[in-house]
């Protein structure tokens, strides 16, 4: 492998890593965001700036005649980075308008095999464009670090990022644990139909910060249908029980459920109503339809 | 140009202030530190009598004798210390030394981006502690955003810090700026529009196509830049789209500042004047806040402003333009269908450049910038006229209103809005006027220098003579702020009017304070007045900040308003209802079961208005027969409506009833739907209360 292509090498090997990746069924998210990250933001935008632009094919050290070598690059090397991201950005979006026409549209396999393609195909440009450009041409003209300064520059970013994760870190904590009154959520709707008969359900989900204990009672028409007590949930626990209406129940009905917790038996803590109407089959259907 | 570390990519190109002729040649520290100090103090001397001169003599407008006389003396110090030819240079002597000796080319920046962190860490301290105490302790979070730039700010002035040390304080700035706007609420959006572009990236993840319809905001799936690589992100990183949105804000935010560093120096030929611009940038009213959301504005952006450095690139380049030109045609359509002001504002600026040219008697037909305006032109026309139709009409309406509205105050026949009092009454404490307004102040008045310094140094570059006169909209368009601006026009233009701001302030300061006559208690006090004018910016932008802090529920107050049980009723919509369904309901409800809960809601948008059926105490014929119109299936009841007026200034739309009424919507109003025959009362979660109108006969 030439040591001048190791950047598209090592280019090309992510894109096929990523193409693989896809592939496989079941995969943990964390290495999905590894690899998406560099696709979506600066793989493409790379590979495209190797083959726009070509690196000088004259050698590095100037002749004493020559003032610097000829480049055909217009920019500093800095600048990679930043046009690594706007190219990759602008690729990004003008290939989402390609891949909606695509029957596919935009899905993960899509999207995988456009910027891998785009990727690969740029690389395949720079690598022939480089076919010529001698090695020492790819290496940067920065000044070498010393060792002691690395240390330092390492120990003050390592500790500005740390103490940057942290800051949002502990922020994210403390939203969740916010305080926020305590709900319960209880509802009616209408259920799927048990044979001739109209059913609703009814259903809990407590949010409360303890253990609450509720009771239900259904009313038809005003007359109780259907009570259940001491029903216990834990905080984010749920309950759902259907109702069923049976033949002896006016076509009309106007169901009512309310909600009491265990602590406040009197006080009605939420309530919902719905109202349904038992009609008659069409020609090609037997037996009743319920609808609200 | 370009530091002695990395070669000048434009051999062909000098400074601005670099002499004709200049040629490179090793330079011998030593034997040239002798001469080097005489003729320091030579040009030293030469610049303040030459300043006096100058005062003196006739040659000075007419106009600036005319001024007050600390103006003239200014005007006068200005046009002296205009003559210094590298306003840069300390020293060359002990800049080489300087870097040679440097530790390495990162200089200060550890440090400073510790330092940064550190401000992110007290920034982040104001949310939580507002969340602990339940009492608002922003200034703490500012106190954490004056301890994130000032400290950069200060080491831009200096000429000794290397240009790849600039590029990483200014992306160390943004990166730790943007975090702290992310610890305000990092498991929700904070504002309105961010939810309107969730909507449209829902859409995209759902149907993996484009272009679905966005009850929430309908111009939104007409420019789907910023939501396709939302939707790339996700799918590829099964992240959400809250933590995908974070990240590509965060990264277009990156990419917008080191571009605008990019742009400033190859604009100015200075890395000093470029930091600086780029620090000058971050002040404007936008950067902080409302450019650090998930918009379309946020990608466009930094699109627009690497775009222009590509363009830059290819107007001095003399080699590698075919290519150059091919990454900008990506680049311009790529900005065409992310953000319609963004896109048109830099084609304007585009045709305003070559305007400038033909003005200097430059090459105009061959030149790149008129290649691209004219593709510009032709690609915004087409996508606006083929496919983003609406826009016209969206765009034009708010527009055509605060105009109008602008002219009454000028004619005295309109009122004047209440300056530092938003829509719900609320007002910036004494502090916080006093700083927006020595901002401003600052910023406005030092336009005029440094458009005088633009005309002495640069008149004969078309591109910073074209920012220059750019910069003299910004006063103009603060004259909004002096009417019920809905379009925003004040608060909106700054990120695009702060491109020429930026510069021309950056400019005028290099100048009247050349590198060489900087002290410490110069630069100090320069870092504090940035620092000032940086603030100021941000209560610009944001108003009267008392809900900026989280905190316990506030009606109608965006963030302050999304709690668990509003997103969990939301949830339950789309679990049980499905998705998809007419909903109607308050504002910022609207935008969480349109998000959360995937529903169908009803705007205004779609041109019925349905606010006067929340506000009456009885149910009336009419309003079953408007809520038919609109086909709506539920209506979600926020009962906490009736506890105190909306923050913002509504409940359900504007020009809603009862929008000047002191006293909040009545309980019994929002309560009334209890009894209506054919409305059922589907779900109670004690505030959230959803019913169906199914049953309501046709």
């Amino acid at each position: 492998m030439s040591r001048k292509n190791l950047d598209l090498m090592l280019l090309l090997l992510l894109v096929i890593i990523n193409l693989g990746w896809t592939l496989v069924p079941e995969h943990p998210s964390v290495v999905d965001l590894i690899f998406a990250l560099p696709l979506v933001f600066a793989l493409p935008g790379y590979a495209l700036t190797e083959a726009l632009f070509k690196r000088s094919s004259e050698p590095i050290t100037p002749s004493p005649q020559q003032a610097r070598p000829r480049r055909e690059r217009p920019f500093h090397g800095s600048d990679r980075f930043i046009l690594s991201i706007g190219l990759s950005l602008s690729l990004d979006i003008v290939g989402g308008l390609l891949l909606n026409v695509l029957p596919a549209g935009l899905d993960a396999l899509s999207w995988t095999a456009l910027l891998s393609i785009l990727t690969i195909v740029f690389s395949g440009i720079a690598l022939y464009r480089r076919r010529d450009t001698p090695v020492n041409a790819q290496k940067g003209r920065g000044k070498p670090l010393r060792l002691r300064s690395t240390l330092y520059a390492g120990a003050m970013l390592g500790l500005a990022v740390t103490l940057a994760t942290v800051s949002v870190w502990v922020s994210t904590l403390s939203e969740q644990q916010q305080a926020s009154p305590d709900f319960t959520q209880f509802w009616i709707l209408q259920a799927q139909q048990m044979s001739d008969n109209c059913a609703a359900l009814v259903g809990i989900h407590s949010s409360e910060a303890v253990t609450t204990t509720y009771s239900v009672d259904v009313t038809v028409n005003g007359v109780r249908a259907s009570a259940w007590s001491s029903i216990v949930l834990n905080p984010q626990g749920e309950w759902e029980q259907p109702i069923s209406m049976g033949a002896e129940i006016d076509n009309s009905m106007y169901m009512e459920a309310h909600l009491y917790r265990s602590d406040q038996p009197g006080v009605v803590y939420r309530n919902v109503h719905l109202a349904m109407n038992r009609v008659q089959g069409g020609a090609n259907q037997s037996g009743q339809q319920c609808s609200v | 140009m370009g530091s002695p570390l990395e070669p000048d990519p434009f051999p062909g190109q000098r400074s601005p202030s670099q002499p004709a002729g200049e040629a490179e040649r090793p330079i011998d520290i030593d034997a040239l530190a002798q001469q080097e100090t005489v003729l320091m103090l030579a040009i030293s001397e030469l610049t303040e009598a030459e300043a006096a001169s100058t005062r003196e003599t006739v040659l000075m407008p007419k106009v600036v004798a005319k001024l007050p006389l600390p103006f003239q003396r200014l005007t006068g110090t200005v046009l002296g210390r205009l003559q210094d030819p590298d306003p840069d240079c300390w020293s060359r002597t002990l800049t080489q030394r300087a870097l040679k000796s440097s530790a390495s080319t990162l200089g200060w920046f550890p440090l400073l981006a510790l330092l940064d962190a550190f401000g992110t860490a007290v920034a982040a301290l104001g949310p939580i502690l507002s969340r602990l105490t339940s009492s608002d302790q922003e200034n703490i979070f500012w106190l954490g955003l004056a301890l994130i730039f000032a400290p950069s700010f200060l080491r831009l002035l200096s000429p000794l810090a290397s240009r790849r040390e600039r590029m990483c304080i200014l992306g160390g700035l943004s990166l730790c700026l943007y975090l702290a706007i992310v610890v305000l609420n990092p498991l929700h959006f904070i504002f309105a529009d961010e939810y309107l572009h969730w909507r449209t990236v829902d859409n995209i993840v759902r149907t993996g196509h484009l272009f679905g319809e966005n009850s929430l905001l309908t111009i939104s799936p007409f420019y789907p830049g910023l939501e396709i690589v939302t939707d790339a992100l996700s799918k590829l990183s099964g992240l959400d789209t809250f933590t995908a949105g974070l990240l590509v804000a965060g990264i277009s935010h990156l990419l917008l500042v080191l571009s605008l560093f990019r742009f400033y120096e190859l604009a100015s030929g200075s890395t000093r004047i470029a930091g600086l611009a780029t620090a000058i940038y971050m002040t404007n009213s936008e950067f902080f806040y409302f450019n650090s959301l998930f918009v379309y504005e946020t990608l466009a952006l930094a699109l627009a402003v690497f775009l222009m450095v590509m363009l830059v690139y290819l107007e001095r380049s003399k080699r590698g333009r075919g290519a150059l030109f091919l990454g900008a045609c990506l680049v311009l359509g790529a900005l065409v269908i992310t953000h319609h002001i963004t896109d048109l504002f830099f084609v304007g600026l585009l045709i305003f450049w070559v305007l400038t040219r033909l003005f200097l008697r430059q090459t105009v037909v061959k030149a790149p910038p008129t290649g691209l305006a004219l593709l510009g032109v032709l690609l915004s026309a087409g996508w606006m006229i083929f496919v983003a139709s609406p826009v016209f009409g969206y765009l034009l309406s708010p527009i055509n209103t605060a105009v109008t509205e602008l002219e009454g105050v000028l004619l005295h026949s309109g009122a004047v809005r209440q300056l530092f009092v938003d829509r719900s009454g609320l007002s910036a404490p004494l502090w916080q006027r006093l700083v927006t307004v020595a901002s401003l102040a600052l910023t406005v008045l030092g336009l005029p220098f440094g458009l005088l310094s633009i005309w002495r140094k640069y008149r004969q570059q078309a591109l910073v003579l074209t920012l220059g006169l750019l910069a003299l909209l910004y006063p103009v368009s603060q004259l909004f702020r002096f009417v019920n601006d809905h379009a925003g026009i004040a608060d909106r233009s700054a990120p695009f009017l702060y491109l020429a701001v930026g510069i021309v302030l950056a400019i005028f300061l290099a100048h009247l304070w050349p590198a060489r006559v900087l002290r410490w208690r110069h630069a100090l006090l320069f870092t504090l007045l940035g620092t000032l004018v940086f603030q100021g910016g941000i209560f610009l932008g944001i108003g009267p900040t008392s809900r900026l802090m989280p905190g316990s529920y506030v009606v109608e107050g965006e963030a302050r308003s999304v709690t668990p049980e509003s997103i969990q009723a939301a949830l339950w919509t789309l679990e049980y209802l499905h998705a998809d369904n007419r909903v109607v309901t308050d504002r910022d409800n609207t935008l969480l079961f349109g998000t959360y809960g995937d529903q169908d809601m009803v705007t205004p948008s779609d041109g019925v208005s349905l606010s006067p059926v929340f506000f009456t105490t009885d149910f009336f014929p009419w309003e079953q027969s408007l809520l038919q119109s609109a086909h709506v299936q539920y209506m979600v009841i926020d009962l906490r409506l009736s506890t105190a007026r909306p923050d913002a200034g509504y409940y359900y739309e504007q020009g809603e009833p009862e929008t000047n009424s002191p006293t909040p919507i009545s309980r019994q109003a929002l309560t009334k739907f209890d009894i209506v025959p054919g409305i059922d009362r589907l779900f109670d979660s004690g505030n959230i209360i959803i019913y169906s109108l199914g049953g309501l006969s046709g």
